[in-house]
């Protein structure tokens, strides 16, 4: 029988303070299309990084098999002369240059050293035609569809004959007609024998096109299945795992009016694509409402846009404490009392090379300067309070941010929220790359503030501790409500879940 | 832990002293004359002058090549207020002062409201102010009057008989202005904080727009005083005057730790900088070293002050 095109034997990756992979063993034969699947976190993405060269050879333990011989990649060119391609989320193109030249990039045909033009169209004309591409070869890439540059990618890709083709979340951006040209494509591929890596949320699409499916689940594979032997329910119980089922918190939700009323609020990019869709909610004073949902989902555009912090357009009826609200910038959301966490520390919420105290009171520079002059004890008392308050270490405040732990950075960026002294707390991803000690005092310190009469609206893709966490949960999918938990004794990881991966039987929003 | 520290700090005035040790020794003492420091300062003041601007513009992640120009410009001005409008030229003083607010108001309009890259804006800006210049002076130097004020500033002694060269306290004051203003004032600190992060800086409630207006109209006036100073010194507006000072100005910030990515970078380091350089020319013309030379060991200090940074920063 013929090897597996992609196999890895025991495979264990370390990062400080997390085994991301824990004595992993998958494999993918040609001519198979094979679902990765598993929340984030899980290991998914460390995976295909092994086999992109991402990670190199020693920085692991266990064995690559590509053919079935041990494969040592040092880096992502050892990965590609090796027959594997990696399709990203963003994808890896020139945008100014056009199909032809992105296509041949990197090993563009010559004719006694400058380039053969026609050598470069007729193979981008080759590989168009199979992809059923349709554009002008020598249109830039800029002006193209997501769709199409995606085509282009794959183009790319076979044009180094790829035999082995991994996507991560091809279709997150993609409309219904080009998912429908990009699986037709799939299917050739797989047809004349490529062997194919599939990652995607979205569990229906797995159905409609993968043959087999590994689970992960916190750095372990759970297992291998044909997908005819499988159904949407027992592969998101695989994902999460029986444990998870004994919730240690269930609360009634709140009755108090209404901090944050939301009606038919939608968010739109560049384009007039709806990133939050025609959404409604309420959040009340006391309580925290989990708005669970898959990378993508649009509760970052959500939070960003009720804090007038959205780049593109709103629409929507938006009321603070019962009166009808319209926050223009991140100014005005803070006079109204929000605060805003937001989902990547190190890109928008914390100057790393600042110290902690500069970081804690950039929110509050004109309350600490009475007069016009910054008053420094009091900047140093507010920032010390703060510090102690969250229990940040070192309890240092002139250290500087970047030399923290990343719950230590994550607790500071949480101090900048509540400098301001919100009533309205929008966190992003509260605890996403903090350890397991700073992650319980996140989650007690966002209940304590729920108790002292914040209302909390918390997005996050970690389904453990939406259900930990959450008085009432709100599951997300392409910018809409996909379900509504008010009662969280009905609440089950599986069916919050199911709810945001669209794998829900009983869809009660239409 | 590693606790904040002025990065730097310590060997930029290392660097300094063994610049001032050198030549003192190679011109045999004649550098640290009274006389000579006098000098010193004089020439210095216009780069620290800029420098000081600059300092702020860079802090705030942005750039400002038209200052040169500019400063000569409004140099220009000064002189052709005087001598053909028969202005008192403190008069004229001021309104070239407040000529260069509003043209840096203008530089920061188009830079954080219409998004021209201010690099962008202020290249075209340099071109312009030199042309403008042409117009002004029609390629001819004008002298100032004998008995105009502004001449008196550029070689005038304060307080009067004592030591201290005017230019030097015009830079002190105008030092010491900025630099508490960026380390003691909320304005001073979000210029930083929209500087090194400034999607963090929007997200903290800061009109990151409204401060590279502001910065950008200082840098303004700075270019007005600096050329106040430029035409005050020799006692005249020539056609050449403030070419390509802005170079000057954004190299002894850079040298003085400042960072062209934005948010670092402090008033003290750029006044060393402004310092070193000067130094160099001051003391490599008085050791009699060719004049080319003074544009390359210049040229060598910058990449070398950088060098020594980035070294400092990858041993973190």
């Amino acid at each position: 029988m013929q090897p597996p095109a992609v196999q890895t034997v025991s495979v264990s990756k370390r990062f400080p303070g997390v085994l991301a992979l824990d004595d992993v063993s998958f494999e993918t034969r040609y001519g198979e299309i094979h679902a990765l699947c598993g929340e984030n976190g899980a290991g998914k993405s460390t995976l295909i990084g092994i086999l992109s060269g991402r990670w190199a050879v020693g920085s692991y333990e266990g064995e690559l098999r590509i053919d079935g011989e041990t494969a040592r990649f040092r880096n992502a060119r050892d990965s590609q002369n090796a027959g594997a391609a990696v399709i990203h989320q963003e994808l890896a193109l020139a945008p100014m240059m056009s199909i032809e030249e992105n296509i041949a990039l990197g090993r563009e045909p010559t004719r006694r050293g400058l380039l053969d033009k026609r050598r470069m169209r007729n193979e981008c004309v080759r590989l168009m035609e199979t992809l059923q591409l349709d554009a002008d070869p020598a249109e830039p890439v800029s002006q193209l569809g997501v769709g199409q540059r995606q085509m282009v990618e794959i183009a790319k890709a076979l044009a180094r004959d790829a035999k082995i083709l991994a996507l991560d979340e091809p279709t997150s951006a993609l409309t219904q007609t080009e998912k429908e040209t990009l699986f037709a494509v799939l299917q050739r591929l797989k047809r004349s024998g490529t062997a194919l890596i599939y990652i995607s949320h979205r569990l229906e699409e797995l159905f409609e096109i993968a043959d087999r499916a590994t689970v992960l689940r916190d750095g372990q594979s759970v297992g291998t299945w044909k997908m005819d032997e499988l159904t949407p329910p027992f592969l998101v119980e695989k994902m999460i795992g029986r444990e998870l089922k004994n919730r240690t918190h269930v609360k009634k939700a709140s009755e108090a009016p209404p901090a944050l009323t939301l009606q038919n609020w939608s968010a739109y990019a560049g384009a007039g694509r709806a990133k939050v869709d025609n959404l409604s909610l309420e959040a009340r004073p006391g309580e925290i409402l989990g708005l669970a949902g898959m990378m993508g989902c649009g509760s970052s555009e959500l939070l960003l846009s009720l804090f007038g912090a959205w780049r593109g357009r709103t629409e929507g009826r938006m009321e603070i404490d019962g009166k009808p609200a319209r926050i223009r910038s991140p100014i005005e959301a803070m006079r109204a009392g929000m605060a805003l966490l937001t989902e990547d520390r190190k890109r928008d919420g914390l100057w790393l090379d600042e110290s902690v105290e500069t970081n804690l009171t950039a929110p509050i520079l004109n309350e600490i300067a009475p007069h016009g002059v910054l008053n420094r004890k009091e900047r140093r008392r507010r920032a010390e309070e703060t510090a102690r308050r969250l229990d940040i270490r070192p309890p240092d405040v002139q250290a500087q941010a970047r030399s923290l732990s990343g719950g230590n950075q994550q607790k500071t960026a949480i101090g900048k929220a509540l400098m301001t002294q919100p009533r309205i707390l929008l966190l992003n991803e509260p605890t996403r790359g903090v350890d397991v000690g700073a992650k319980a005092e996140i989650h007690g310190l966002t209940r304590r503030l729920a108790k002292q009469g914040a209302a909390v609206l918390m997005a996050s893709s970690d389904m453990t501790e939406i259900l930990h966490l959450s008085d009432r949960v709100l599951a997300m999918r392409n910018g809409r409500a996909a379900a509504r938990f008010d009662d969280m004794a009905q609440a089950s990881a599986e069916a919050v879940l199911a709810a945001a991966v669209g794998a829900d039987t009983r869809e009660n929003e239409p | 832990m590693r606790r904040m520290k002025k990065p730097g700090a310590y060997a930029m005035a290392a660097a300094l002293l063994l610049i001032w040790t050198y030549f003192a020794v190679a011109t045999g003492g004649l550098f640290l004359s009274p006389r000579n420091l006098a000098n010193l300062t004089r020439q210095s003041s216009v780069t620290a002058v800029l420098a000081v601007g600059m300092t702020l513009v860079i802090a705030a992640g942005h750039i400002d090549l038209s200052v040169g120009s500019l400063a000569g410009f409004l140099g220009a001005a000064l002189a052709v207020a005087v001598v053909r409008l028969g202005l008192p030229s403190g008069l004229a003083a001021a309104g070239v002062l407040v000529l260069g607010a509003g043209i840096g108001a203008f530089h920061g309009f188009l830079t954080a409201y219409q998004r021209i890259p201010s690099f962008i804006v202020t290249l075209g800006g340099l071109m312009a102010y030199k042309g403008g210049m042409l117009a002004l002076t029609g390629g001819l130097t004008i002298p100032l009057p004998a008995d105009a004020w502004a001449r008196s500033l550029g070689n005038a002694n304060v307080p009067p008989g004592w030591g201290l060269p005017a230019p030097l306290v015009a830079v002190a004051v105008l030092a010491a202005l900025f630099w508490g203003m960026s380390v003691w004032t909320p304005f001073g600190r979000r210029i930083y904080a929209a500087g090194g992060n400034e999607e963090a800086a929007r997200l903290a409630g800061i009109n990151t727009r409204r401060i590279a207006l502001a910065v950008f109209s200082l840098m303004g006036a700075v270019a007005g005083a600096a050329g106040v100073i430029l035409t005050a010194r020799v006692g005249s507006a020539s056609p050449e005057a403030g070419k390509l000072l802005e170079l000057d100005a954004i190299a002894a910030c850079v040298i003085g730790g400042a960072s062209l990515m934005g948010g670092r970078g402090g008033v003290p380091g750029s006044l060393l900088g402004a310092l070193v350089m000067t130094s160099l020319d001051n003391g490599m013309s008085l050791a009699n070293w060719g004049p080319f030379w003074q544009d390359i060991m210049k040229g060598g200090a910058l990449v070398a002050a950088v060098w020594f940074d980035m070294r400092g920063q990858a041993e973190r």
